[in-house]
C-alpha cells in the first residue's frame, strides 16, 4: 500500500464546525477519503463502526466517508475513524494465521 | 509467516488500546496503527512487538506454543459437574414487582420439591463425580423449607470441598434457620436496595416486614460476621437511588461488595418494568459514577476495599482468566455440563434464567428432570451456540478475548439467538464496562490504581497495570 495514499485516506479531507451552543455541544462531522487501494478495509470498517460506536452516524458517498457525533469532536473522529480501519486491515491481514492457530489447537 | 494478531479499539482521542487475541494490551497512538497496516515498523516497534509476545512467528516452535497456551489459557473448559442451583420451593413470603423467578403465594400447594424429587436429587448427589460441591440454595424463598435444604446438606457430607449458599429474604429466622446458618461451610445471600425506604417500596411493602428484614440481616452479621454474609441490590435504572446512599447501607454493616444490578427482565419485571430489557447510556453513566464514587471511598479510607463486584469480574477477566467462575461470561460458554439447575418440579435447566423463561411461559429450555437426566438432543441443540469465537462482530472486537456469550440472556430479551451482536444488551454492556475498564487501567491516578489492584486480589500497587508503546 503507497504510504501517501495511506495517509490521505487517514486525514480529513473536511472537518465540520465544532460549537457549543449555550453549553450543549452540537454536531461535529467529518470527512476521509476512499480509493480504490484502500476501499474494502475502509468499506468493511464503515459498515461496523456505527455499530462499535452508538454515537456515530455515517454517511458513505462514492469516494468518501462522513462521520458525524455530538459527542466526540473532529480529532476525535479521525482517530475513531483511523482505528476501525486499521483494524479492518488487521482483520484481513491476521485471518490465515488465527485459522491455522484454532486448527492447532483443535488437534 | 508472521502475523500480529491485534485488535483495536480507540480509547481516546490520541490513544488507542491493541488487544493480543491471548488477551495482553497495550495503549498506542494513532501514528503506530499507521506504521502497522503500511507495515513500516520502526526497529523499536518491532523490538516491543516481538519482546512482549504480540508478534507470531511461525518458525519459532516455542513462541508459537506460548501463543496457542494462550489461546487456550482464554478458552473456558467445562469440567465434571460441581455447580447445583436448588430450588426446593417456589413458595415465597413476599411479593416484589420485579420478581424475577416469578414465585408461587406462601401458601400455594404443588411448588414445593415432592419425596420423589428429592430422592431424585439425593441420587444426582450421589453420582457427581467431582470431589467438590457448590451448591446455591433458590426460589421462592428456600429457608420455607429448612428440612430439604437440610436433608441436601446432609448428603453432600461425602465432598471433600464443600459450599453452600442460601439466597434468602431474611423474612424469617428461627432456631431451624439459624442452625442451619450456623454450618461454617454455608452463605448466605441476601437483597438489599439501598436504605429503609427504598428496601421497602421494592420488596417488603409494610414497615413491620421492613423491619424485621433490617433486624434479622443485623442478626446475621452479628452472629456470624459480614464474611458469611453478601447482599446485593436490585435497582430500577429509571430511578436508580444516591449513590452515597446505597454504599452508605451497605458499609454500615460491614458489606464492601456490591454488585449494582438493574431489574432483570425475567418474571413479573417483563410485565411491571418493561424498560429493565435495555439499559440506556442514564444507566451507564450511573454506574460509572458509582464505580468512580467507591475509587474515592478506598483512596479515603484504606480500612476496607469497597468494590463493584462486576466490575470487578470483568477486571479479573483481562487480567486473571480463570479467576472467577462466573458463568454468565464464559467462552465458550458450555450450558448444562458443570452446573444445572434443578426446579421444584424437579425440571432441569441449564441456567437460572432459563428456569425463569420457562416459568413465565417465554420459551422452555428445560433440557431433562432429576429422575431421567439431561444429557440429551436439548442440550446439544443449546451448545451449538455459546461461544463468541465464529460471531463477526466479536471477530472484529478488542474485547473478544475477555468477553461471553450468553443465549439464554439473548433468548430473554429478544426471543432469538441471531441477533446481531452489537445490537444485544449483553454486547452494548460489556462493551461500556471493558471501555470503562480500560479507560481506569490507563487513568494517571494513584486512587484508581489502588482500587484496581485491590480488586485484583494484588499485594501490592504497581506503578503502571497496562503496557504502552507510543
Amino acid at each position: 500500500m503507497d504510504a501517501e495514499r495511506y495517509a490521505l485516506l487517514l486525514l480529513p479531507i473536511r472537518f465540520g464546525h465544532s460549537l457549543t451552543l449555550g453549553g450543549h455541544a452540537v454536531r461535529v462531522s467529518a470527512q476521509f477519503a476512499l480509493d480504490a487501494e484502500t476501499r474494502t478495509a475502509a468499506l468493511s470498517a464503515a459498515g461496523w463502526l456505527p455499530a462499535f460506536h452508538q454515537h456515530i452516524t455515517l454517511a458513505i458517498t462514492d469516494d468518501a466517508v462522513e462521520l458525524q457525533s455530538d459527542r466526540y469532536n473532529s480529532d476525535e473522529l479521525a482517530a475513531i475513524w483511523t482505528t476501525a480501519v486499521v483494524n479492518e486491515a488487521l482483520l484481513a491481514r491476521g485471518r490465515d494465521g488465527r485459522q491455522a492457530a484454532f486448527e492447532a489447537l483443535a488437534r | 509467516m508472521n502475523f500480529v494478531p491485534l485488535r483495536a479499539r480507540h480509547l481516546t482521542q490520541d490513544a488507542v488500546l491493541c488487544v493480543h487475541d491471548t488477551g495482553r494490551f497495550f495503549r498506542t497512538t494513532p501514528p503506530l496503527l499507521d506504521r502497522l497496516a503500511k507495515d513500516r515498523l520502526r526497529t523499536d516497534d518491532k523490538a516491543f512487538l516481538r519482546d512482549e509476545g504480540f508478534i507470531v512467528d511461525s518458525h519459532d516452535h516455542l513462541g508459537n506454543a506460548a501463543h496457542l497456551y494462550g489461546l487456550a489459557e482464554r478458552a473456558d473448559h467445562a469440567g465434571p459437574l460441581d455447580y447445583l442451583i436448588l430450588v426446593p420451593t417456589l413458595r415465597c413470603n413476599l411479593s416484589c414487582s420485579y420478581c424475577q423467578v416469578s414465585r408461587a403465594g406462601i401458601g400455594q400447594r404443588g411448588f414445593d420439591w415432592s419425596d420423589q424429587t428429592l430422592e431424585g436429587v439425593l441420587a444426582v448427589l450421589d453420582g457427581l463425580p467431582s470431589e467438590r460441591i457448590k451448591i446455591e440454595f433458590q426460589g421462592g424463598e428456600p429457608t420455607l423449607r429448612p428440612d430439604l435444604i437440610r436433608a441436601v446438606i446432609d448428603r453432600c457430607q461425602r465432598f471433600e470441598e464443600r459450599q453452600f449458599v442460601v439466597c434468602t429474604n431474611l423474612q424469617q429466622l428461627d432456631d431451624e434457620i439459624l442452625d442451619l446458618f450456623d454450618n461454617p461451610e454455608l452463605y448466605i445471600s441476601t437483597s438489599l436496595d439501598g436504605d429503609l425506604l427504598t428496601h421497602q417500596q421494592n420488596r417488603t411493602e409494610t414497615a413491620a416486614k421492613t423491619d424485621q428484614f433490617f433486624a434479622n440481616l443485623a442478626r446475621v452479621i452479628a452472629r456470624y460476621g459480614s464474611d458469611k454474609v453478601s447482599a446485593l441490590p436490585t435497582i430500577d435504572p429509571l430511578a436508580p437511588p444516591d449513590i452515597d446512599g446505597l454504599i452508605d447501607s451497605y458499609a454500615a454493616l460491614g458489606l464492601d461488595s456490591i454488585y449494582l444490578r438493574p431489574i432483570n427482565y425475567q418474571g413479573f419485571a417483563r410485565k411491571r418494568h418493561k424498560a429493565s430489557r435495555e439499559q440506556t447510556d442514564g444507566w451507564w453513566a450511573y454506574h460509572e459514577r458509582f464505580v468512580r464514587t467507591i475509587i474515592a471511598r478506598n483512596w479515603e479510607d484504606r480500612s476496607k476495599v469497597l468494590e463493584e463486584s462486576y466490575t470487578s469480574i470483568c477486571l479479573r477477566r483481562v487480567f486473571q482468566p480463570g479467576a472467577d467462575r462466573h458463568v454468565d461470561l464464559r467462552n465458550p460458554n458450555p450450558l448444562g455440563h458443570d452446573y444445572v439447575v434443578i426446579d421444584h418440579d424437579g425440571i432441569v435447566y441449564p441456567a437460572d434464567e432459563a428456569r425463569m423463561l420457562s416459568r413465565s411461559g417465554v420459551i422452555d429450555l428445560a433440557i431433562g428432570d432429576v429422575l431421567t437426566g439431561w444429557a440429551g438432543e436439548r442440550r446439544d441443540l443449546l451448545n451449538r451456540h455459546t461461544s463468541n469465537f465464529d460471531d463477526p462482530a466479536c471477530q472484529r472486537c478488542a474485547y473478544q478475548p475477555f468477553c461471553g456469550r450468553d443465549v439464554v440472556d439473548d433468548l430473554a430479551r429478544y426471543g432469538r439467538i441471531d441477533m446481531p451482536r452489537l445490537e444485544t444488551e449483553f454486547c452494548r454492556r460489556h462493551l461500556h464496562i471493558f471501555d470503562f475498564l480500560f479507560r481506569l487501567i490507563y487513568e494517571d491516578d494513584p486512587a484508581v490504581r489502588y482500587s484496581l489492584s485491590r480488586w485484583l486480589r494484588l499485594d501490592g500497587t504497581p506503578d503502571t497495570l497496562g503496557r504502552v508503546h507510543a
